[in-house]
């Protein structure tokens, strides 16, 4: 198990702040955040290549804050696999074999069963520079493993490879992990990788973690505006409460009242997102909108296609970005007049930003 | 049909105009060619002297002794600078550069006031039976001054070539800093090292002004050329000359195999 306690580095003008973390033994937790968050360096200052300012790091229960990296019992995988260019796959996968000082005929072995292990019996001989994105993400994982380390980490180690070669690698990984019972903690800012792989997630924004909790929580609750922007949520509105009971509540924004599930005093400033995907269009209602339902008038500004339909820019008193997935039934065109209609609870209170 | 490729104007006008300091080199080691070369009895019998050949060798000896010096010492330093930041670090790297800027014979002045036998390291050194004035350590001293920063910054060099990721890896993987540097960071800096050595080894070999300021005896090829040409003339002088030319192309052909080797077997990879 790991677990991180009011975690803090500064490193020239990037700062980690106060950062604390558990990860459960055998959990994977992915550590998700745009470029520059501080993923990678914060995996760094738990393998203990970088020296926190303050607080502390717990690997099995045993501080390890001023233990250097070659004793935490820690194997790491970068994006680009960092083989050594200068031996061969077997000699790689053997290095911490060596370091071990155990008998060629068991290295040997060893070596052999890992490569069985990444499927890739046929590699010992052949220098990094010969091998393929996924033939060196195998061995640089077999190396890893090779170590015996309670704690993996995986710095975006799919980032590289191409979607067959992806998934084929994320199997092995897996597969590898339940027989292992292995902790992982992956950097990592793709969803679909978060999704298949992560048991938990955590999502850390310009050196805060700024939630924890099910990937499917980072992605479809997020906490904060900065979360929500993450996720992909573009729909953020400001407004004031001007009624609310135990239940619900009704902000304005711009000069429009939208009806919001949740609970803020009257008067104070709630901020709130709505999910592009969760908001229907029409073009004019042919019955009364139930007034249950938040309709707001917008005009349409410009549209944009998607992979799977197109996203709507809508200008108004309320500017939103509608994902509209069938697209031929609505055919819209820049300058149309349009309604927006979504339920009150699709719209998701946010905590401020850090 | 195949399509005609035209040369670029713009890279023969470039290839031209950098041309002439090949075309000087070239007709430099013609000046001294053709005339040795006609009278290779004269060339012979220069050859043959005792004094030629243990200069020569003395050189040789000298400046390999030098390089191993830097090799030694100045590899860790090199690594230092490559790999970690602290505060003084700009004021390090102008002091390993300052023999670079310096006019020799102010280099070979510093190198003899802090050997000569009353200077604050030569004293010390004296006192334990060790002297570098007119000596092989004086030569070694001098050569070492002035070629160290060739040396410190091509190694440097090849140590920031080795991504950093590589050496974490190696020490999550177990291994000390030692270790990781041993198993990993050297091996693939081999080629710096080695073109650092032979750049190093060119400029001691080189060298007059600082060795002769502190060891004008026992004479080192340079100095031998020199001296020869001041007291036997043009001729004495040119004959010592084509002879070192000779020998740094030797030296030439063996590093280019040997840097060529080091690539075959895996290393600078990184």
């Amino acid at each position: 198990m790991i677990a991180l306690e009011h975690l803090s580095l500064t490193l020239g003008v990037f700062s980690l702040y106060d950062i604390s973390l558990r990860v459960g033994k055998g959990e994977y937790l992915i550590v998700l955040g745009p470029s520059g968050a501080g993923k990678t360096v914060l995996l760094e200052t738990i393998a203990g290549l970088r020296s926190p300012s303050g607080g502390t790091i717990l690997i099995e229960g045993r501080d390890v804050s001023s233990i250097p990296p070659e004793q935490r019992g820690i194997a790491i995988v970068y994006q680009d696999y960092s083989l050594f260019p200068h031996m061969t796959a077997y000699e790689n996968i053997a290095y911490s074999l060596r370091l071990r000082r155990l008998m060629e005929s068991e290295i040997g072995s060893r070596v052999q069963e890992l490569l069985a292990r990444f499927e890739i019996p046929d590699l010992p001989g052949r220098y990094p520079s010969s091998l393929s994105g996924g033939e060196q993400q195998r061995v640089a994982l077999a190396r890893a493993l090779a170590s015996d380390p309670s704690v993996l980490l995986l710095d975006e180690p799919f980032a590289a490879l191409d979607p067959r070669t992806q998934e084929e690698c994320m199997r092995i990984l897996l597969k590898v992990k339940q027989e292992q019972g292995l902790t992982v903690v992956q950097v990592s800012h793709a969803r679909e990788e978060a999704f298949a792989l992560g048991d938990r997630a955590a999502l850390i924004i310009d050196g805060r973690i700024v939630q924890t909790g099910p990937v499917e929580e980072i992605f479809h609750h997020p906490r904060t505006p900065a979360a929500a922007r993450y996720a992909g949520i573009e729909n953020i509105l400001q407004g004031t409460v001007v009624w609310s009971d135990s239940t619900s509540l009704v902000m304005e924004a711009g000069d429009q009242q939208v009806t919001v599930q949740g609970s803020a005093p009257t008067g104070s400033t709630v901020t709130a997102c709505i999910p592009g995907d969760r908001i229907t269009l029409v073009r004019k209602p042919r019955v009364t909108i139930d007034t249950s339902v938040n309709a707001i008038p917008a005009t349409v500004a410009d549209i944009l296609r998607m992979e799977h339909g197109v996203k709507v820019r809508l200008d108004g008193t309320i500017p939103l970005k509608v994902s509209v997935s069938d697209i031929s039934q609505h055919p819209y065109s820049p300058g149309e007049q349009v309604t927006t209609l979504f339920s009150p609870g699709d719209v998701q209170l946010l905590e401020p930003d850090p | 049909m195949t399509a005609r490729t035209y040369p670029d104007p713009c890279l023969i006008a470039f290839g031209l105009f950098g041309s002439i300091i090949l075309i000087v080199t070239a007709l430099a080691l013609l000046a001294i060619a053709v005339p040795e070369l006609s009278d290779l009895s004269h060339l012979v019998s220069v050859a043959t002297e005792s004094d030629v050949i243990y200069a020569i060798l003395l050189t040789i000896l000298a400046a390999f002794v030098a390089v191993l010096f830097l090799v030694i010492f100045c590899t860790p330093l090199a690594y230092v600078l490559a790999r970690s930041t602290f505060r003084w670090k700009q004021i390090v790297e102008n002091l390993v550069d300052i023999p670079l800027v310096l006019p020799h014979t102010v280099a070979g002045l510093m190198v003899y006031l802090l050997f000569m036998s009353r200077g604050p390291i030569g004293a010390p050194f004296r006192s334990v039976g060790i002297v570098f004035e007119d000596a092989f350590a004086g030569i070694v001293v001098g050569m070492v001054f002035v070629s160290s920063p060739y040396y410190i910054n091509a190694v440097r060099e090849g140590f920031e070539k080795v991504p950093v990721h590589l050496e974490n890896v190696a020490r999550m993987l177990g291994a000390t800093r030692l270790y990781a540097f041993q198993t990993i960071s050297l091996p693939l800096t081999t080629r710096h090292i080695l073109s650092g050595s032979f750049l190093a080894w060119g400029r001691a070999v080189g060298e007059f002004a600082a060795v002769v300021m502190i060891a004008y005896f026992p004479m080192v090829a340079s100095t031998l050329i020199y001296n020869r040409f001041t007291t036997g003339g043009l001729e004495e002088a040119r004959s010592v000359a084509f002879l070192m030319i000779l020998i740094c192309i030797a030296v030439f052909i063996v590093f280019r195999w040997l840097t060529r080797a080091a690539g075959r077997h895996g290393h600078d990879r990184a």
